[in-house]
């Protein structure tokens, strides 16, 4: 009975398979929504658009993580002028456009970048029009229309020109003036439905000059829509041909909220004009020489890369020829890749000198593999709401966000260069070019017990190819007599007390003719005890003292230093410099050593062997990377371990010599007691003059900057006429000094070493050249001085005593100043 | 007459269904375009942050802010320099 009541269903299924059905529905959508809550994918049915920065690379910074050099995001405003100025009135979005950037940039600025096609607001077409178009198109724009049957209503801002208006012959050209012609008035003018529309007017208008252009081959409304489309582009592409342009590239970015603001109300398009994002390689605090920079490779090595890429043996296609044969014998879409991934390489600035590109050689090691290089990126989906093409707002897409990511920390590359100083250094050498003229001037801060850099920089007179402290090779001159002394003393040959007769100022080389004159002005001649023949820096004393070591002794003391080798500093070009082969002749290289001449170095060199004699007589390698951060991790870059080269004892008997140079020498007249109030200090001077046919650097790097200019280089006929060349001045020289320090109440010592090369102005000593420098910048590395100013002693409640009059009348003894807070 | 009233209960839920669906996924449309003018305007916000934050972090106690477009560098370092030489012509006047 029960059986017979349950009515049949239409579909022949019971009641309790439906209810089953529907329950299954219910689930299954249930269990989809719980799994894309639960972070599963979600629906692929539409194709998201990725936005990708580049990943981050690296930021230099100082010993205490200040930026020295660091990508920083921009942003440009970029716009196709032909998509553009076909859908937006001008004069709106450019004088909007103008209040968002606010008083920097004025409208007609703005206009004459985003219409790079137009001239003073004009755009000349390229199109060559006969007689037959032009007469049509001049009707057309008379008329105001095609319908020969409407009243005459003249098109303002487009008229025609002869093509050529030097010649007779009968071309003519459309000339416009986009900034009347898309105006509102004359677009209210003459449409008569959506006049508020300007695409509908830019339609109108390059549908009447096909019209006019074409005759009856034109595609009219109403016809094929596709090849009206294509019409309307092609008259476009001759009225506007500019597709792209960034208008204001690297725009300050606290106006884009405004810019962008502004493009959302005007309905801009993305492809018409958008705010696109980019990174810039800045440097805060200035350029700087140790910094180097980033740029382009050339075409040749893009090539090779891109080659390599593609897993090529770029050695095995070394020449052009080679190179052009294998890309012909590729398949068209191989060498359009090939094209792309040649560009990619051209387009991409990367490290090419300086700290920019040691960084980036580090950081490109196995070692380093393990760094987050996570790059920022912004899914979203853009699509037009049926809505709003209902509304007739059909031509905006909207996007959707979807998902985005934030980029990891970039790496911080920590060196030991301490900024303050590194910009005290270069304005010291800024100083320098000024007063003396050189054509180099180069120095360099050294913490002495670590061998860490804390500043190093140069300054040339002259486009100067490398990082001259590591490229740079020259004689030093007398600051190689602390290595003479050092080792000397090493040996036992001499003691400090020994009695040498330096004569008065010219010393006879015995067994030769050669006479050794001095330098500088002999502050001391006769007998004079070895430690004085150091500290005023006399030729003679010191040639005296090198004979009594053999020459391989002495060459071997060189070799322990690392003369002669390349310093392994990272920075590409580094020079080794030369020492002599052995044997060497008494009268000529085993004298000439002695006081630094006939053998080059780099300051990078010289700087670690005159430190490490400071140090104690432990030679170690320049430091001037110190660790790698990234989130809160950090990796210490490991310390080289030293090179001991001479005893202690040694050295302190060295650093004694100089100390009394200091006090009484050569440096005394940059670095006396009084001078350095509270510290110890220690110099020594050089001063190396060019012999004969030695090539003044002036000469030298004007030269070589011709070469550069003209794409060449010098080769050895083009040097040996070089050497012949005349001087700029009689006699060209080195000056240098190295001046060592440390606070009496602790602290670190420090070394500062200044060379000046080939001065032309001022005094030639190195006391005088180069020794202000180097006394200033040890000041203040000291914190003897703060920004090259003395420092003054402040009262308990921070003011210094006025030099102003007192006003007794007031009662007041002392108008109080304030104290420079130190 | 249960089962009629489960085969109703289950329609209307259907239907609540539905339209809890439909209401989500309209706030969704909503946030999501939404959202995405707020990426949009963070991102910006975020470059003029680089900046701001690029020129702080590098500021050293006592010297003037160096700007950070390498062309008015070059202008400020070269009105460093003249302030410079006017330092040196009143001490040189003193």
């Amino acid at each position: 009975m029960i059986r017979n009541a349950v009515p049949e269903s239409a579909s022949g299924l019971r009641p309790a398979s439906a209810y089953f059905v529907v329950a299954s529905v219910l689930c299954i959508v249930a269990g989809w929504v719980a799994w894309i809550a639960l972070g599963g994918e979600p629906w692929g049915g539409f194709r998201p658009t990725r936005e990708q920065d580049p990943p981050p690379e690296y930021t230099i910074c100082d010993r205490s993580g200040r930026p020295l050099a660091a990508f920083v995001q921009r942003l440009d405003l970029t716009l196709s002028p032909r998509a553009m100025w076909q859908a937006h009135t001008p004069e709106t979005i450019v004088l909007g456009l103008a209040r968002a950037f606010g008083a920097s940039t004025s409208a007609q600025k703005m206009l004459e970048r985003m219409m790079p096609d137009a001239k003073q607001g004009v755009v000349r077409t390229s199109w060559k029009l006969d007689t037959d178009q032009a007469r049509a198109l001049d009707l057309f724009l008379r008329r105001g229309g095609v319908d020969p049957e409407s009243l005459p209503n003249p098109i303002r801002g487009m008229w025609i020109e002869r093509a050529d208006p030097k010649s007779n012959a009968q071309s003519y050209t459309l000339v416009w003036q986009p900034l009347t012609a898309l105006s509102k008035q004359v677009r209210e003018s003459h449409l008569k439905r959506q006049a508020k529309n300007p695409l509908r007017w830019s339609r109108e208008l390059a549908d009447g000059i096909a019209q006019a252009l074409y005759g009856e081959a034109a595609i009219r409304p109403g016809q094929d829509e596709k090849q009206l489309e294509k019409q309307r582009a092609r008259i476009w592409e001759g009225l506007m041909p500019t597709r792209f342009v960034a208008a204001m590239p690297d725009f300050d970015a606290t106006r884009a909220p405004e810019v962008w603001a502004l493009l959302n109300d005007e309905h801009v398009a993305s492809h018409q004009m958008s705010i696109e994002r980019g990174r810039n390689r800045r440097y805060p605090l200035g350029p700087m020489r140790v910094l180097g920079g980033r740029g382009f490779v050339d075409r040749k090595l893009a090539e090779q890369r891109a080659l390599a890429s593609f897993g090529v043996d770029a050695s095995a296609l070394a020449t052009a020829e080679q190179r052009s044969a294998f890309i012909v014998s590729l398949s068209a879409d191989d060498r359009r890749r090939l094209e792309v991934a040649t560009w990619k390489q051209l387009a991409e600035p990367e490290a090419i000198v300086g700290l920019e590109l040691v960084c980036d050689q580090l950081l490109r090691g196995e070692a380093w593999n393990g760094l987050e290089r996570e790059a920022a990126s912004y899914e979203f989906f853009r699509h037009r709401p049926i809505r709003q093409v209902a509304r007739g707002q059909g031509s905006q897409a909207r996007s959707y966000y979807i998902d985005s990511r934030a980029a990891s920390d970039t790496p911080r590359v920590v060196t030991t260069l301490d900024a303050r100083l590194q910009v005290e250094v270069g304005r010291q050498l800024d100083k320098v070019m000024e007063r003396s003229k050189p054509a180099l001037a180069m120095a360099m801060v050294i913490d002495v017990e670590s061998g860490d850099v804390l500043a190093v920089d140069s300054r040339e007179a002259y486009p100067f190819g490398g990082f001259a402290p590591t490229t740079h090779s020259y004689t030093p001159g007398s600051t190689t007599k602390v290595i003479v002394m050092a080792s000397a003393l090493e040996q036992g040959v001499i003691h400090p007390s020994d009695i040498i007769d330096v004569g008065h100022g010219e010393y006879h080389v015995p067994g030769s003719s050669r006479i050794i004159h001095e330098a500088e002005r002999p502050g001391r001649s006769g007998r004079i005890t070895a430690a004085e023949c150091l500290a005023f820096s006399l030729n003679a004393g010191l040639v005296q003292i090198g004979f009594k070591l053999e020459p391989e002794v002495l060459r071997g003391y060189f070799r322990k230093l690392h003369y002669a080798e390349l310093p392994h500093s990272g920075f590409p070009g580094e020079r080794p410099g030369t020492l002599p082969p052995l044997p060497w002749k008494k009268s000529g290289t085993w004298a000439s050593v002695c006081f630094g001449h006939e053998y080059l170095t780099t300051m990078w060199q010289q700087g670690a062997a005159l430190a490490a004699v400071i140090r104690g007589g432990v030679w170690k390698p320049l430091r001037l990377i110190d660790r790698v951060e990234q989130n809160s991790a950090h990796w210490d870059l490991p310390f080289a371990a030293g090179e001991r080269v001479f005893s202690a004892k040694t050295c302190e008997t060295v650093r004694e010599m100089m100390m009394l140079g200091a006090r009484e020498g050569t440096g005394s007249g940059v670095a006396s007691p009084a001078k350095f109030p509270g510290a110890i200090v220690g110099t020594k001077t050089g001063t190396a003059e060019k012999v004969p046919n030695e090539i003044c650097l002036h000469v030298e790097l004007a030269h070589q900057a011709w070469h550069a200019k003209q794409g060449t280089s010098c080769n050895k006929r083009c040097r040996a006429k070089l050497s012949g060349s005349a001087r700029v001045h009689p006699t060209c020289y080195t000056s240098s000094m190295v001046i060592f320090g440390r606070r009496e109440d602790g602290g670190r010592e420090l070394m500062v070493y200044v060379v000046v090369d080939d001065k032309t102005s001022g005094e030639r000593y190195g006391s005088a050249a180069a020794g202000p420098a180097a006394a200033a910048i040890l000041r203040e590395a000291l914190g003897l001085s703060a920004f090259m100013q003395p420092l003054v002693d402040v009262d308990p409640n921070g003011f210094v005593p006025s030099t102003l009059p007192s006003n007794s009348e007031h009662g007041i003894q002392a108008i109080p100043t304030l104290g420079k807070a130190r | 007459m249960i089962r009629a009233a489960l085969v109703l209960l289950l329609c209307g839920l259907t239907l609540v269904l539905g339209l809890f669906t439909t209401v989500v996924q309209n706030a969704n449309h909503a946030r999501a375009a939404e959202l995405s003018i707020l990426q949009r305007q963070w991102e910006m916000r975020e470059a003029a942050n680089a900046q701001a934050s690029t020129l702080t972090q590098a500021h050293l106690p006592g010297v003037r802010n160096m700007p950070l477009d390498p062309k008015r560098q070059r202008k400020e370092l070269e009105l460093r320099k003249q302030d410079t030489t006017l330092a040196q012509a009143k001490v040189v006047a003193q």
